[in-house]
């Protein structure tokens, strides 16, 4: 069978309405994974030994067992203990506990990155704890964890498809209901990845472009500069 | 440093915690009794698995589909439901969304069997369905059931159930990817018969009919299961109503209307 363009056109819309939940879902997820995370790193980093104890019990139990496992069990188990989240709530939960815990470890490195020389420069000057956080720390940590944290996005992008097991009609999902009907799974599935892969490829884009900025060369580049690093591989990372 | 500033970020986490605890509490469900629930807001919520013609949703805006949507409506509109909502869901996710509460009733000609049976609470059989055999029109062989098996060319699809039935009453098989492969190859004479899911086989003879065929949905040595609708164990008065809807289309004609409507016979029915 030749697949048609037609064809392809055929499904987009329903397609899109996915696309446009998987966005959603990403960037809620996004958020509360980075406020988790932030939490957790600075916890981990305290000298309260019974927080440190606890939060990372949290981060090694998540990493240790499937998100699958972890969405599936909010949606599906906790109703039964009478703790009922609806879909989407009980998905950006999971999501955002599960990155959360992968988040925290980069931005523990990412702060641990800044030499203890600026917290004694800081102290100094009689910063505040919050303060030298603010002023000092966070923006310093922030460039190392650039590309590690974009990266998990990314990744999380792609992940909210586990979200479909929790009957959230995200891309994937509607992607699946469209061929369980249509059975033109050839059409449907190159359909899918292109959409993620024009979603996600700007992303990527845009971290590129941010480090250039937040490294040595702080002026903004210029838009030949940018259409180079769009071919991989030209210029330097 | 990062010992100073406690008091502050002891209270941030005391707040975010107590946030959290609120939203679940004002989360969690309280009513128990489907039956009442349904009756008094004249709404239902159901799982299905997309799967014609069992159930589907046409992605075109058509709505939802499916022989079994359709009995349920018929039922569930005697109980005064105007509205019945349904989440689309992973065949392994409506048992377990059910016990949950994510919906309070299956309506997707699933089989009744024992292990499920220890998981929901099934309703009387409504309808049964195995396998149709297939054959030109006419039935040249005289292929009648398993008994003629034995030196024909029969079809089936491949991996399927049917073809080890076809291999043990020592068949000749001939193995197809797909339904439709599989009917092009009875009309061309390269198979005697064919065995295919009863719904599968009766939905494709719907949406494009085919008149050189004859689909038997009663042959000797068919093996049927009886598919039922499913409601939380311990939901008995929904049990009940619903038990009361079934015999009541079974007597009305709405039921084979249905059975009829998406392809299969009113032969299918359990009596």
């Amino acid at each position: 069978m030749q697949p048609k363009l037609s064809d392809f056109l055929l499904y987009l819309p329903t397609l899109l309405v996915g696309a446009r939940l998987t966005i959603l879902l990403s960037l809620a997820t996004f958020c509360l994974a980075v406020v988790i995370a932030l939490l957790v790193a600075l916890g981990r980093l305290s000298r309260f030994r019974l927080l440190r104890a606890v939060l990372t019990v949290y981060v090694e139990f998540i990493r240790g067992t499937p998100g699958l496992v972890q969405i599936y069990y909010i949606f599906y188990v906790l109703p039964v203990w009478g703790l009922t989240l609806d879909a989407a709530m009980a998905g950006v939960i999971g999501l955002g506990l599960n990155y959360g815990a992968y988040l925290s470890e980069v931005f523990r490195s990412g702060i641990r990155s800044v030499p203890l020389t600026q917290r004694e420069a800081a102290t100094t000057i009689g910063l505040s704890y919050f303060q030298t956080l603010r002023f000092v720390i966070l923006p310093q940590a922030f460039r190392n964890v650039l590309p590690p944290t974009v990266n998990y996005f990314l990744s999380l992008f792609k992940d909210t498809s586990l979200l479909s097991v929790i009957t959230l009609q995200e891309l994937t999902f509607s992607g699946m209901l469209l061929i369980s009907t249509t059975f033109n799974s050839f059409v449907i599935l190159t359909e899918i990845a292109l959409i993620y892969f024009v979603m996600c490829y700007p992303i990527a884009l845009l971290s590129t472009y941010l480090e250039y900025r937040l490294h040595r060369r702080s002026r903004r580049p210029g838009w030949r500069v940018m259409w180079l690093r769009m071919i991989p591989g030209l210029t330097r990372a | 440093m990062f010992g100073s500033g406690t008091v502050v970020r002891r209270s941030v986490l005391l707040g975010i915690v107590a946030g959290a605890m609120a939203a679940m509490t004002a989360g969690a469900q309280a009513a128990d009794d489907t039956l009442s629930k349904v009756t008094a807001s004249h709404a239902i919520v159901m799982g299905f698995y997309n799967e014609p013609p069992h159930n589907w949703v046409e992605f075109t805006g058509g709505g939802y589909k499916g022989m079994d949507y359709d009995m349920a409506a018929a039922i569930l509109g005697k109980l005064g439901v105007t509205q019945i909502d349904q989440i689309a869901v992973d065949w392994s996710g409506l048992i377990p969304g059910l016990q949950a509460k994510r919906w309070d009733m299956l309506a997707v000609g699933m089989s009744i069997t024992e292990e499920r049976a220890k998981q929901v609470a099934f309703t009387t059989p409504i309808y049964q369905y195995g396998s149709a055999l297939i054959v030109p029109k006419g039935n040249p062989k005289g292929i009648k059931g398993t008994d003629q098996f034995a030196g024909n060319k029969i079809g089936a699809i491949l991996g399927s159930t049917d073809a080890d039935l076809i291999t043990a009453q020592k068949g000749d098989l001939v193995a197809f990817k797909s339904h439709p492969e599989m009917i092009a190859g009875l009309k061309a004479g390269r198979i005697d018969a064919a065995l295919a899911d009863e719904t599968t086989a009766g939905y494709a003879n719907v949406v494009s009919p085919e008149p050189d065929i004859e689909i038997m949905h009663d042959w000797q040595g068919k093996a049927a299961r009886p598919t039922g609708f499913s409601v939380r164990l311990d939901d008995t008065a929904m049990l009940k109503a619903l038990n009361d809807g079934i015999a009541e289309i079974k007597k009305d004609g709405t039921l084979a209307q249905i059975l009829e409507k998406y392809g299969l016979t009113a032969d299918n029915i359990v009596q």
